[in-house]
């Protein structure tokens, strides 16, 4: 806009524009470079010296009184004239100095528009291209991030679930249920063990009232010992008539001899049991006592076992906790970041604009340039339009903040539902 | 079955971000730089929901709008606007073209999340 502005300022010079005149006689200096210019600008000018030689005719012509009066008022006429046409003629030469000076300015002005320009949008284009493609990887690694971030926490949260099998938990409950039923179908083993010592401990009874049982027989043995002796007797006093009964009592002594050795056979028997009863039963009750021991160590394990692994899964637990806490936090803040990236977006916008102003300024500039090759004046700029035509491009309240020198919105994000 | 949302940006940082954030909630994604591309991209396949700037090249996203409702198949699918304007005679013209809501950019990805779950075809 500034050379929009220099431009309507170098408009072609008018000796009637006076304002400018003043202003140009107050404010021009002439510097070395420039004292030849006026010099030879000087030397151009005949009417000067027909100017000079006319105003000493005419006050020669015209001085009133005798010949010395007139020769004085002549000589003061001509000093005064000099001295005037002195001061035009400075005054124009520094005025053509100055119109060169601006023509050639304004002329500057306008080819370093034209050139600089273009430069300006490509300037302009490439800091908006490479923004465009640095915020795209920017977005493409949080992307990443994201996505892998999700991972882990899925992941680890199947590691730690305790739904089913799989899982750190479910895996570990499992194992308790597990356990514990094997140690159950021990305790039972051993009370069904326990149990089946019961009647093998009441067998000692039984053989002692075997025992009883054989002393009877070898009680009854004698007894009928005695009896058939008592009969051989009796068998002897009867004589002839009594040998046959002799006979009988004899075989009846030989079957309570055979009574009572069978009497004896049997305490011994039952001895012989009692005693290996008695020996199972020790061992059975030191066997009980050991395997007792030895389910009592095993659920002591188990527990401790499980125990730790319930607290390796509880700090898994609470890791994983963690992890799915620093997580949301860590999405909380990609959501700010993906918030953070649309400023490319607005930063683009904003650039198109002024691209466009600057290629519609450029446009403008060429044209003045070529006017000006084939001496035509250039087409004066409305500045009051132009900004009225920037400010309809603006899409966004900041810019229009920006260009009505207003206090700038905040950024909120606004959703209306219609 | 993921459902499908069009997003239609001429700026393909922001189809990136709106598309990040859409397919982090499991969501099929369909871009598209204009609105001239996008309807070329409306061949009848089922899309859910679209998401559109207002200005574009070629042709801005009011015009789109106003184009698909011409399509029987798209007739019904919502459309939310996604724009850095924020002028009422801006957002009138996109209501009156079918529009369903206008979110302001830059959009908060939980708001445009939220918008979508409330417009977003069954």
């Amino acid at each position: 806009m500034a050379c929009v502005i220099l431009k309507q300022q170098v408009r072609p010079f008018s000796v009637s524009d006076r304002s400018d005149l003043i202003l140009l006689g107050k404010n021009t200096r002439m510097t070395q470079a420039e004292k030849p210019a006026a010099a030879k600008g000087h030397a151009s000018m005949p009417w000067v010296s027909m100017l000079l030689a006319g105003s000493i005719n005419i006050a020669l012509a015209v001085a009133p009184g005798s010949g010395v009066r007139r020769l004085v008022f002549g000589i003061v006429s001509v000093v005064v004239t000099a001295l005037l046409v002195w001061w035009i003629m400075r005054r124009m030469i520094a005025l053509r100095v100055a119109q060169q000076k601006t023509a050639s300015g304004s002329a500057n002005l306008m080819a370093l528009c034209v050139s600089i320009l273009p430069i300006w949008d490509k300037q302009i284009d490439t800091g908006r291209v490479e923004t465009e493609a640095a915020v795209m990887a920017l977005t493409d690694r949080f992307s990443t991030l994201s996505q892998r971030l999700q991972m882990a926490v899925d992941h680890s949260q199947g590691a730690a679930k305790d739904d089913g099998a799989q899982g750190i938990v479910g895996l570990l409950n499992v194992s308790q249920k597990d356990l514990s039923m094997i140690i159950v179908a021990l305790k039972t083993a051993l009370e069904a063990m326990k149990s089946m010592m019961v009647p093998i401990a009441l067998l000692p009874k039984l053989t002692d009232e075997l025992k009883n049982m054989a002393l009877d027989i070898a009680s009854i043995a004698a007894q009928t010992n005695l009896v058939a002796l008592n009969a051989a007797i009796e068998a002897a006093r009867a004589g002839e008539a009594g040998r046959g009964f002799a006979v009988v009592a004899g075989e009846v002594r030989k079957l309570s001899n055979l009574s009572a050795a069978a009497g004896k056979s049997i305490t011994s028997t039952a001895e012989t049991v009692n005693l290996s009863i008695a020996t199972v039963l020790t061992q059975a009750e030191q066997y009980a006592r050991h395997e007792a021991a030895v389910v009592d160590d095993s659920e002591k394990t188990i527990l401790r076992v499980l125990s730790e692994f319930g607290s390796s899964a509880e700090q898994l637990s609470h890791s994983t906790e963690l992890l799915q806490a620093e997580s949301a936090a860590i999405r909380g803040e990609i959501d700010e970041v993906l918030v953070a990236l649309q400023f490319q977006d607005r930063v683009s916008q904003i650039f198109s604009h002024v691209q466009n102003d600057v290629e519609k300024l450029r446009a403008h500039m060429e044209e003045c340039s070529a006017r000006a090759e084939h001496g035509e004046l250039c087409e004066p700029i409305d500045a009051a339009l132009w900004m009225e035509q920037l400010a309809g491009t603006y899409t966004m309240q900041q810019q229009r903040s920006n260009h009505s020198g207003t206090a700038a919105a905040s950024l909120a994000s606004e959703v209306t539902f219609f | 079955m993921a459902k499908t949302i069009m997003i239609v940006d001429d700026s393909p940082s922001l189809r990136q971000v709106v598309a990040m954030a859409l397919k982090g909630a499991g969501f099929d994604i369909i871009e598209a730089s204009d609105g001239k591309v996008a309807l070329s991209k409306l061949d009848g396949k089922k899309i859910h929901l679209i998401i559109s700037d207002v200005n574009m090249p070629n042709m801005d996203g009011i015009t789109f709008v106003q184009e698909m409702k011409k399509l029987a198949a798209y007739k019904f699918t919502p459309v939310i606007m996604l724009t850095t304007e924020s002028q009422e005679s801006k957002k009138r013209e996109g209501q009156a073209a079918g529009a369903k809501a206008w979110v302001v950019k830059p959009f908060q990805p939980v708001q445009m999340l939220a918008a979508v779950s409330k417009l977003i075809l069954p």
